[in-house]
């Protein structure tokens, strides 16, 4: 036993698992940041990802056909080609529209709040080991991005930068229950926190607990960011009430909420930076 | 400056296991690249650092697991805990197959398994038990369970395939300690 802990590959591993506490704690320390090991490993090999992400993204839009190889099949072969042709023509037009609703969703909050300072950011990499939480993008501390900082999609709140390195940033989502915005509903002004839960972002779903039974918050209610707390600037919208239900523990409601925005089909946000 | 046959080998033999741990990396965290049964994907990372650390030893388990647990830790909360767990892996499953183990597609694919059910259990207990997250048993069995089983699925193939890769083509050709 006495030789086992004088092998080379145990006093190796003492020193690799040493090295990586150390950077842990330095990680620990400088809240919101990445461990310098990880950090360097990012650098590294962060143009690997974006690539393999860019080629994902072209692979996804490529329209794929099978074709047969009888002298029928050719004439079909030459429509489906058209139909690739106007389908590839298609993708690009729903891309264009879609990015430029965002944009003009964006320019009216720029125009709103000319106060506010925005990084575009592409998501990169989602953890595989996190379900409802978590993606990645591709810029971090090296373009100003912090932990804390606010991520929107248009006008809407996606979530809030978790961790960040000097060439990406870990994003904590609006199904992440360590998530807490302060929030209100539009119609009734009436204040309280968004969070979620595992069951709750299993239907796609956060939840705004704490409301009174007699609330007066009614479903297709709008919710927006309070600015309570300084992390979020006001009046981003989280999403639209889809339920109200009565607290099993106490006398309170939950307002069940919609995020106003797919979050598992987003490709590219915003990070706010300053407000 | 010119490099021996030798030495040259030897980075090769480095370079190659290294590459195909980064190209896992990619299609387990880069969206796209590799199908998600709800919402859960495979960890290949677990299965090719057991793998290395069966066919090259301790040492090399070691190295390829903090290496692999960095590519790992750039996609979570950037602390170096995966790191940490896939060196241990790493070293565990060298020592086992030097001194008790035999070394063949079932051992790896039970230790591999054990490596992945260990992460699984412990990343749950950690995130979600600990911290009183509501519905962490629903999360355990909805997600973190599939992705254990689907990791199990994918074992045998990630250790014939890095075994192909540590090989350089020649039968017998793992053992580099």
């Amino acid at each position: 036993m006495n030789g086992f802990f004088k092998t080379g590959a145990f006093k190796l591993l003492c020193v690799v698992i040493a090295a990586l506490m150390a950077g842990s704690i330095l990680a620990g320390v400088s809240r919101g940041g990445y461990s310098p090991l990880t950090t360097v490993t990012g650098i590294v090999f962060s143009p690997a990802a974006r690539l393999a992400s860019a080629v994902s993204r072209g692979l996804k839009s490529l329209p794929i056909s099978f074709k047969s190889s009888s002298a029928l099949q050719k004439e079909i072969d030459s429509l489906n080609d058209k139909i690739d042709f106007l389908n590839e023509k298609l993708v690009d037009y729903e891309q264009v529209k879609h990015q430029n609703e965002l944009y003009k969703q964006f320019l009216e909050l720029k125009e709103e709040n000319p106060q506010f300072k925005f990084v575009p950011s592409t998501i990169i990499g989602k953890n595989s080991s996190e379900l409802y939480s978590d993606f990645i993008l591709n810029k971090g501390t090296s373009s100003g991005i912090k932990a804390d900082m606010p991520v929107i999609y248009g006008r809407y709140l996606v979530g809030v930068v978790g961790n960040s390195s000097l060439t990406q940033c870990t994003v904590k989502t609006l199904f992440s229950s360590e998530m807490n915005v302060g929030a209100y509903e539009v119609r009734t002004r009436e204040i309280g926190y968004v969070t979620s839960s595992v069951e709750y972002a299993e239907k796609g779903l956060c939840c705004m607990p704490g409301l009174s039974s007699s609330t007066a918050v009614a479903t297709n209610g709008m919710v927006c960011t309070s600015g309570i707390g300084g992390v979020y600037p006001e009046g981003l919208v989280i999403g639209t009430i889809a339920d109200i239900i009565d607290g099993t523990a106490d006398v309170s409601s939950t307002a069940l909420i919609s995020p106003g925005v797919d979050i598992a089909s987003l490709t590219d946000v915003f990070v706010i930076t300053d407000f | 400056m010119d490099l021996t046959e030798n030495k040259k080998e030897k980075i090769i033999s480095a370079v190659k296991p290294a590459a195909f741990i980064l190209f896992l990396s990619v299609i387990q965290n880069v969206d796209g690249w590799f199908p998600a049964v709800s919402g859960s994907k495979p960890l290949f990372l677990i299965p090719a650092v057991v793998t290395v650390a069966m066919f090259r030893g301790a040492y090399s388990g070691v190295l390829f697991g903090a290496y692999a647990g960095l590519l790992w830790d750039c996609f979570t909360t950037g602390n170096n805990f995966t790191a940490a767990y896939l060196a241990v892996a790493g070293f565990a499953a060298g020592e086992l197959i030097r001194l008790i183990m035999r070394n063949n597609i079932a051992t790896g694919t039970i230790l591999s398994s054990l490596a992945a059910l260990v992460y699984t259990v412990f990343r749950w207990f950690f995130k979600f038990f600990l911290t009183g997250t509501q519905g962490a048993f629903l999360m355990f069995f909805k997600h973190n369970l599939i992705t254990f089983i689907y990791t199990v699925v994918f074992i045998p193939l990630i250790f014939i395939l890095m075994k192909k890769v540590l090989s350089n083509g020649k039968e017998g050709a793992y053992i580099a300690q």
